[in-house]
């Protein structure tokens, strides 16, 4: 279980995050959604271990999170928002560097990259350098290694940009296979029908606070309507009115 | 052609606004600096030969247009070499190209603009080194602002050939080489080159300038060159045409300005039609990306466990990377000159050869400097955003960054104790010379290559940046700065226990050795010390370290 209580970050006296409540089961698809700069990636950053936190508190299976703690960091995997990676390590290499950060087992990764490589169509790739590589590919890098250290917790940010829609529609697949499996899946997206079928929880999150959240359902109930564009617009222009009022 | 010139002025007024002054100031200082030095070798040079009442005005005249002629063909080389990179990374690396050909702008203008580019790219260092080497011949020569006017007009044509050379050059070998394969390559040939002209200008030995018997037999071997087939190259009508304008024989003077003008009307039609031909080819054959395997076991490696996979990323990374492995060659060739210095440099007696044996310890000192400067300071920022996969993964951080402290440290260990012993085989120095040297660059190097991971820590956002970008941060020079101030300090420190040997040697005394020691245990206590202060607040901040 991941519980967030009262998570407040601030960039040179700015603030991102201004508490922000979270609590996630097992199994748990969690679609984070909000307008740029609302603290989206300022909080898959700070799960990731990227950031400091100000105040507040993350708790992982009742266990306080701490950033350089390498065995609940083991726990989480992180696919970031611009896909960045080591350019002169081949697809192959790159992923073997990060199962070995993870302390992967050796004995059948071969096995697992094939399985990767095909799924996510780049096997073309595999002996490739990385600088070669499309944003698209890249992504599928990122994703396929993230996977592949079988996680806790997965968290991604922007994980469909530049990824084709049947590789697209792979990965929808995986991460229901992976949350059926117990792992918690948080990701922050500003495409609203991908939350609207992947997320077993929505949060819109606006000037670093978690207004809105709720399973699909519950939201559909609090507006009346079925579709969750109108209703992201709706809060979006109701909490950034007050704020700015 | 008109929004581009205009975005460029922006970028560049933009660039300079959000960039501190200093940075600026300090680039135009190093710049001065060298222009001055130029400026003076270049005075010197055709003042003597122009002060010389020995030699006839045919010889004066003679002996400067083949300087001329050696300085313009140096420059020719570079100026074709550097188009010709240019070329591949402006025409058809470049990353506004896609949004370019997609715009409505015509083929042809876009590809003046960009050949306007490649110019101004390989041209800039051309003309700062040629610039004091013409005016000084003019100011001895052929004095007036006419004469001038004309020598300069004749230059610029000149630097167009070189130029269009290159860019004929970069549509013709793309076609049989991948430009992927062969920039990094035209890289290590360019580097190459800088290493082969800084040994070279070592072997020239200037110091034998100062002394006017040799430099008679400089000019008598200069005089004694002559290669036949330069009178067909734009380098030999430069030099030519600036002599008949000291001579007042302006038809010379046209002559050789027609033709450089009809060499560059001709080479400039063989590009147009190379471009209408093969441009558009060419550039769909390298975006269309390549293909190949490089299979690798991950597993084989020397070094097992934690480091090994660091280690396994770290040399992978750099064999791959031309452009960083390459700059070795240079550093090859410091360490050429570093020998060769200490081995021409007449030394009287044996206590002075210990004094410069101890002076090339600190020189030891200011090439780790530079060597930590281009790449432990640059290794951590240059990483970016690549390192945060570490960070966000349960590796140990701590590993990471003594595994970086390592692999930094080792060589520059191994360079520093190279230069030192290099230096004490050929000098033979007294032992406790030897022995301050080791005691010395210890704890400096060490230090050194602190300072450089501590200032590089200081470098905020997680953006990648060029190394040219990092070391002219206000951090990379800082660091730069810190470094030589402690070097000099810690020369001054340790000279003290030294003077103390030698003082009671030359006075047949009893040594001093508890003094001495103590000296010495003074310089170990206050290096040890900062070493651990910084040990301390490099881990904090690489602890604390965020990516935004």
């Amino acid at each position: 279980m991941l519980e967030i209580k009262s998570l407040k970050k601030s960039f040179n006296g700015r603030p991102a995050l201004r508490g922000i409540e979270l609590k996630l089961e097992k199994g748990e698809v969690y679609g984070l959604l909000g307008p740029n700069g609302a603290g989206k990636t300022t909080t898959i950053k700070i799960l990731a271990g990227l950031l400091s936190i100000d105040s507040g508190s993350i708790e992982l299976n009742g266990k306080l999170y701490s950033r350089n703690d390498p065995e609940l960091k083991k726990k989480i995997a992180y696919v970031p928002d611009e896909p960045f990676v080591y350019p002169k390590l081949t697809g192959e290499e790159h992923m073997n560097f990060y199962a070995d950060l993870y302390g992967y087992p050796v004995k059948g990764r071969e096995e697992k990259f094939d399985y990767f490589f095909k799924y996510f169509e780049f096997e073309f790739f595999r002996h490739e350098l990385v600088e070669t590589y499309s944003a698209g590919t890249r992504q599928k890098l990122l994703i396929s290694q993230s996977i592949l250290v079988e996680p806790e917790i997965l968290l991604l940010d922007e994980p469909l940009v530049s990824i084709d829609p049947i590789v697209g529609r792979k990965f929808k697949l995986l991460l229901r296979e992976l949350a059926e499996k117990g792992t918690i899946i948080i990701f922050a997206t500003h495409i609203l029908p991908l939350a609207q079928e992947v997320s077993s929880k929505i949060g819109i999150i606006i000037n670093g606070k978690v207004q809105v959240e709720g399973t699909m359902k519950e939201l559909n109930k609090r507006s009346g309507t079925l579709n969750l564009e109108d209703f992201y617009f709706e809060q979006v222009i109701a909490h950034e009115g007050t704020s700015k009022s | 052609m008109k929004a581009l010139l205009k975005a460029k002025l922006r970028g560049i007024i933009n660039s300079v606004r959000n960039n501190p002054g200093r940075k600026y100031a300090l680039f135009a200082v190093f710049g001065i600096l060298i222009l001055a030095f130029l400026s003076f070798v270049s005075v010197k040079l055709f003042g003597y030969i122009y002060y010389q009442e020995d030699f006839p005005p045919e010889l004066k005249n003679f002996l400067s247009e083949k300087l001329m002629t050696m300085v313009f063909l140096t420059m020719y080389t570079m100026l074709i070499l550097s188009s010709l990179i240019s070329t591949l990374n402006i025409f058809f690396l470049s990353k506004d190209l896609n949004l370019l050909f997609s715009s409505p702008m015509r083929s042809g203008r876009i590809f003046l603009w960009k050949g306007l580019e490649v110019t101004l790219n390989s041209s800039l260092m051309v003309i700062f080194f040629a610039s004091p080497v013409i005016s000084a011949y003019l100011y001895y020569f052929s004095m007036g602002a006419q004469n001038y006017i004309l020598a300069m007009l004749h230059f610029v044509l000149f630097i167009l050939t070189g130029v269009i050379t290159g860019i004929i050059l970069g549509f013709i070998i793309p076609g049989f080489i991948s430009i992927k394969k062969l920039q990094p390559a035209l890289s290590v040939v360019s580097i190459m080159i800088i290493s082969i002209v800084v040994i070279f200008l070592r072997l020239l030995q200037p110091e034998k300038f100062g002394n006017p018997d040799i430099i008679d037999n400089v000019f008598e071997y200069i005089k004694g060159l002559s290669t036949p087939f330069f009178k067909y190259f734009p380098f030999e009508w430069l030099s030519k045409s600036l002599v008949s304008l000291s001579e007042n024989s302006l038809s010379d003077f046209f002559s050789y300005l027609s033709a450089t003008i009809m060499l560059m009307l001709f080479l400039y039609i063989i590009l147009w039609q190379l471009q209408k031909r093969f441009y558009f080819p060419l550039f769909d054959k390298i975006n269309r990306g390549s293909f190949g395997g490089r299979r690798s076991k991950w597993e084989k490696g020397i070094i097992k466990g934690d480091y090994g996979i660091l280690f396994k990323k770290e040399v992978k990374s750099f064999l791959r990377t031309p452009e960083q492995w390459s700059q070795l060659l240079v550093i090859g060739a410091i360490i050429v000159v570093f020998i060769m210095n200490m081995k021409v440099i007449p030394l009287p007696s044996g206590q002075i050869k210990n004094i410069i044996g101890y002076m090339n310890i600190g020189m030891a000192a200011f090439i780790i400097t530079g060597l930590n400067s281009r790449f432990t300071f640059t290794s951590m920022p240059m990483e970016n955003p690549g390192i945060s996969h570490m960070f966000a993964s349960p590796f140990n951080k701590m590993k990471i960054l003594k595994f970086k402290i390592i692999f930094y440290l080792i060589p520059m260990f191994l360079i520093s104790f190279g230069l030192f012993f290099a230096g004490e085989i050929i000098l033979e120095m007294d032992k406790i010379t030897r022995l301050s040297g080791v005691l010395y660059l210890t704890p400096v190097v060490s230090l050194i290559t602190l300072l450089a991971f501590y200032f590089s820590l200081q470098i905020q956002g997680s953006k990648q940046l060029s190394p040219q970008h990092l070391i002219t941060t206000r951090e990379g020079i800082s660091f730069m700065l810190w470094s030589l101030v402690y070097i000099v300090l810690s020369l001054i420190f340790m000279i003290r226990p030294l003077f103390l040997y030698f003082y009671a040697r030359f006075t047949r005394r009893i040594i001093p050795i508890g003094e001495i020691l103590l000296w010495i245990g003074a310089f170990f206590l206050i290096n040890f010390l900062l070493i651990y202060i910084f040990s301390r607040v490099i881990k904090r901040g690489w602890l604390k370290k965020e990516f935004m």
